[in-house]
């Protein structure tokens, strides 16, 4: 290929990429609100949807399942049915005895400025548990029923920011990009948290 | 003290977007949207088809987020959802193409508009448009979407000797086209 040659080839790769691009922009307002309509149609679907991952696990433990031999599949076989018995055993006769239970648990939040708040947390799989202001004072509250156990939370103020403020938190940890998240202890009464003030942003 | 979502790293977003944050998935429809209409508009060759199937690539792939690995490039493999999805619009339409003969491009409503993409798909655009798609599509990754050969047969489902040999002749093609309607 000689130097004209190679020059034309390039000039058409650059034009198709350019008269690509300048399509695309033009068309651009027809994408005007496209994340809006994304976002409705995934609200409330999203989160751990039992049927997919029912299916993914038993995909799982079938491959697993067939890579054994046979005497390797009737060991598990044995081991699937004994802990399948006793944590029947458990379940029904000795769970009700410890009489553990969920405790009834109230996050509160400050955020005078906000459009909505939605508490994440371990608790929850770290899904998004919507807040409420019913009367309008800038407190949003959440009432949660958890088990005893410490766990992670924070708060998500207009469905991006990332809140970092927890004054009355048991304790604060890093998360997996050293932003902060809140520790609560729920404990046999339950807990109440009170957080904030949220400070707008600039 | 707190941050905004929309400043941060594409990781991070997809990081939360996996634990359910939707504002974060919004910041990457955002960032992405464009693209993904790019891609699925040089599958579909039409405005109004390509951007329901952005839309769709969008809803699908927050579903199935959890399948993408985080070290490879998001961008290829929000491309292969997209490609995907308009493959099978493209399936669907031809069991019902007998009934209809699809236009060059639809989706311009206005009569203005009609004649100005007329006016406008001429030259290199035109040629490009007018390729098979096995040709036009390679050639829009490559060009458009700066994709590299083995990446384009990651989202095309099509081996990489394959890929170079559509984009050699579609470009031939291309430059034949053009320099036909240039004499």
């Amino acid at each position: 290929m000689n130097e004209d040659e190679r020059r034309r080839e390039e000039s058409v790769e650059e034009l198709i990429g350019q008269e690509w691009g300048q399509m695309v922009e033009s068309d651009s307002e027809r994408l005007d609100g496209l994340e809006g309509e994304v976002l409705r149609q995934i609200s409330d679907k999203r989160g751990l949807n039992p049927r997919r991952w029912v299916k993914r696990t038993v995909e799982k433990l079938s491959s697993v399942y067939h890579s054994f031999s046979r005497s390797q599949r009737l060991a598990v076989g044995s081991a699937v049915f004994a802990s399948v018995t006793a944590g029947l055993v458990l379940g029904l006769f000795v769970a009700p005895m410890l009489q553990t239970g969920e405790k009834a648990t109230v996050f509160k939040v400050q955020a005078a400025d906000a459009q909505s708040v939605e508490l994440v947390g371990g608790f929850s799989g770290f899904k998004p548990v919507a807040m409420k202001d019913k009367d309008g004072d800038g407190i949003w509250t959440a009432r949660l029923k958890l088990e005893d156990g410490v766990y992670e939370y924070y708060y998500l103020i207009n469905g991006t920011e990332k809140a970092e403020f927890y004054p009355n938190a048991d304790g604060v940890v890093r998360d997996w990009d050293n932003s902060k998240n809140g520790l609560i202890v729920v404990g046999e009464n339950g807990e109440e948290k009170e957080d904030g003030p949220h400070q707008p942003s600039a | 003290m707190k941050k905004k979502l929309r400043n941060k790293d594409e990781k991070e977003l997809l990081y939360r977007s996996l634990r359910g944050e939707k504002g974060a998935w919004g910041e990457i429809v955002k960032r992405y949207k464009d693209a993904v209409y790019g891609i699925n508009l040089a599958i579909l060759k039409d405005k109004a088809e390509a951007e329901d199937a952005t839309q769709e690539t969008f809803i699908k792939a927050w579903y199935n987020l959890e399948k993408y690995d985080m070290d490879r490039k998001f961008s290829t493999w929000i491309f292969t959802v997209a490609s995907n999805i308009s493959k099978n619009v493209v399936r669907k339409r031809d069991r019902w193409s007998f009934l209809k003969d699809l236009p060059l491009m639809r989706g311009s409503s206005t009569p203005e508009e009609v004649v100005e993409t007329e006016k406008r798909i001429d030259g290199i655009r035109s040629a490009v448009f007018n390729l098979k798609d096995k040709y036009r599509v390679p050639l829009i990754l490559r060009y458009w979407g700066e994709k590299s050969y083995a990446e384009i047969s990651e989202i095309l489902d099509i081996p990489e000797g394959t890929v170079k040999t559509r984009i050699y002749r579609g470009k031939e093609r291309v430059e034949v086209s053009f320099a036909g309607e240039g004499s």
